[in-house]
């Protein structure tokens, strides 16, 4: 019998295309989900500092 | 496995905001990515999740559109794209929920020898909220990533 292989894809071998869209503009500063990072800055004032790398 | 991802990501001129289209069992979901800059001037929260009717992240929401490990793929890929711009940048994440912080951590320990070749992974552990590299089989709270120096030798 014969043996299947999968063969698993490389996910950095993957093209994204991106088209910037100036009508994007007027998102800049705006907080999009404050609960979250409210939590991500209750969990930098728990932390002294981030791996130097 | 193939990775299949979304075409058509638009990403806002600051390069801040990125949005595609989910299209699924439940239709088209618009679905939005932010990186949103925390009190640390290095440090970048990602934000994702469908976009409401009031135009905010809604990350709450479970779509289950049927196209999970697609959307993933596309949040990963955008990432990448992002920590390309932007290499200085750590970017932190977290689920909300038990279980979207545990399909994070599975994503990442099942790509993780792929993932660990661009990105410096670190995990914030629950019970002591201590910084560590990633390792599979954690007890997870949130993610720290940011892109690998990588040195050319000539």
């Amino acid at each position: 019998m014969k043996k299947v292989v999968k063969k698993k894809g490389k996910l950095f071998d993957v093209k994204l295309n991106i088209t910037i869209d100036e009508k994007l503009s007027y998102l800049a500063g705006k907080v999009q989900a404050p609960r979250k990072l409210e939590l991500a800055n209750a969990s930098l004032d728990r932390i002294k500092s981030l791996p130097k790398v | 496995m193939k990775h299949d991802l979304y075409p058509g990501v638009v990403a806002s001129p600051d390069f801040n905001f990125f949005e595609f289209i989910s299209v699924g069992r439940k239709g088209n979901i618009p679905k939005r990515i932010a990186f949103e800059p925390t009190k640390w001037s290095n440090v970048f929260n990602l934000a994702f999740g469908d976009i409401t009717e009031d135009d905010q992240i809604d990350d709450l929401n479970i779509s289950d559109n049927g196209d999970r490990n697609k959307v993933l793929v596309t949040v990963v890929k955008v990432v990448e794209t992002y920590t390309e711009k932007f290499p200085d940048r750590w970017i932190y994440f977290a689920g909300n929920t038990e279980h979207k912080t545990r399909l994070y951590r599975m994503a990442i320990s099942l790509n993780l020898e792929e993932l660990s070749e661009k990105f410096e992974i670190y995990a914030e552990l629950k019970e002591n909220e201590a910084i560590v590299p990633f390792e599979k089989g954690l007890n997870i709270k949130g993610f720290f990533v940011k892109r690998k120096f990588i040195k050319f030798e000539i």
